[in-house]
């Protein structure tokens, strides 16, 4: 009975964060869906899709840091949307070049590099890397995903976001190093 | 995995959280949501076992520590509640007219109801009391000292020799949910928990020698306040022998 009760605890607990979540957000999510749908009604769409994402997840967003959440919701929503966005117009995701296993052996290196350098050098360098690399490190070194969870969430393929993690590293490291040199 | 280098961390979040910097804060955006939106995000929040149903929630605040406190004592006394629900087979939890809420700024909690496209899918509510409730039985010692009513609200008070004091309001639900006029409990120091009274859940404020319950009824939300020197049973037996006034 103790296990029954813990287990209805914890779903309690992951419902009342996910009313929280979407009563503390809604609107937010409905603007940036609109922002790229331009219509009200898939926006609504999109909204929903982003928000089922979001409960598949809760488990692993802790509620109480207003930042990393509102990070999450609004990633989530913004992907949401431009699926739909894709959906309608028919495009699909299309690798343009031939991918082979990306091997990433960026790990270590990128870990002992950032931690180099200050809050600012770091932010400075994240906004010449492209959001959508952005997001992948987010939801990797923030939120724990692993590349199958992100890929999941963002609703792109694994080998997609694997890539993406590799390359938004690797041009990190050259900006980062870059500027050790120009030290 | 997760980086514990908090300059990466910190670094990444405000580089996806700018991305978003044009996007007004959620008060200031009022998009209604259609009928069709709510009823979908809410069957999809209803996918959880009954028993968790119209379980009052904090919500629409910044996160507070006091609020991470109140949530915690929260979910233990749903936890409690599950279990007692479990033993004694308890009848099921009555379903309300709309949700309350309750926005804690960190020293008071304030009951806030559903927002307006639920309301507007609820039954009608009523804007006035039409009909008065009060209790059938009190404890012995207890004497109706008091009785005054308005449209909008109702006290009752009963009083005993050594001054304990029993009292019952009853509110409409304001058509404004995020605006009660009259009630705010001091949250500062209170502990916070789940009960069933009168098959409806209510939250229950315990500070010094004052327990405040708050519920929303069929129609109406109620309070009752009493001093601690009654048991559980006193209070159970006191709300079941609530019915409407003659």
């Amino acid at each position: 009975m103790l296990s029954l009760a813990v287990s209805q605890l914890s779903d309690t607990s992951r419902r009342l964060d996910l009313e929280e979540i979407y009563y503390s957000y809604r609107q937010q999510m409905m603007h940036v869906a609109n922002q790229v749908l331009r219509n009200f009604a898939d926006a609504e769409d999109a909204v929903q899709n982003a928000f089922i994402r979001i409960a598949q997840n809760i488990h692993r967003i802790d509620v109480d840091d207003e930042k990393r959440v509102k990070a999450y919701v609004l990633t989530i929503t913004r992907n949401a949307a431009i699926d739909l966005y894709n959906q309608k117009n028919k495009f699909q995701e299309v690798s343009l070049e031939v991918v082979a296993e990306t091997q990433d052996d960026t790990e270590d290196l990128f870990e002992k590099t950032a931690a180099q350098f200050q809050k600012a050098a770091l932010k400075k360098a994240l906004a010449k890397i492209p959001i959508e690399q952005t997001e992948v490190l987010l939801m990797k070194y923030i939120y724990g995903f692993s590349y199958k969870e992100i890929a999941a969430a963002l609703n792109r393929k694994e080998l997609t976001v694997k890539q993406q993690a590799v390359r938004g590293k690797e041009k990190l490291l050259r900006i980062l190093k870059a500027k050790e040199v120009a030290k | 995995m997760k980086t514990g280098n908090n300059n990466l961390r910190d670094a990444l979040l405000e580089r996806v959280l700018a991305e978003y910097k044009n996007v007004p804060v959620e008060q200031k955006i009022k998009y209604e949501f259609t009928p069709a939106f709510t009823k979908k995000i809410n069957s999809l929040l209803d996918k959880t076992p009954q028993s968790e149903r119209n379980i009052l929630y904090f919500s629409n605040r910044p996160p507070t520590k006091a609020g991470r406190w109140a949530k915690a004592a929260l979910l233990a006394a749903v936890l409690i509640s599950c279990m007692v629900l479990t033993v004694i087979a308890a009848p099921a939890i009555c379903d309300t007219l709309v949700r309350l809420f309750f926005r804690d700024d960190g020293g008071n909690c304030k009951p806030v109801f559903a927002q307006e496209e639920e309301r507007q899918a609820a039954e009608i509510i009523p804007t006035e009391i039409e009909q008065i409730y009060s209790f059938d039985y009190v404890p012995e010692g207890y004497v109706l000292t008091s009785h005054s009513s308005t449209p909008l609200q109702c006290i009752t008070a009963w009083e005993a020799e050594d001054s304990s004091k029993l009292v019952l309001s009853q509110y409409v639900i304001p058509q404004d949910g995020n605006n009660t006029q009259w009630f705010a409990v001091n949250s500062c120091n209170a502990a916070i928990y789940t009960v069933i009274i009168n098959d409806y859940i209510a939250t229950a404020f315990q500070e010094d020698d004052t327990t405040t319950y708050l519920w929303v009824g069929k129609e109406y939300y109620f309070s009752l306040q009493t001093n601690n020197n009654l048991t559980a049973s006193d209070i159970m037996r006191i709300t079941q022998n609530m019915c409407p006034l003659e």
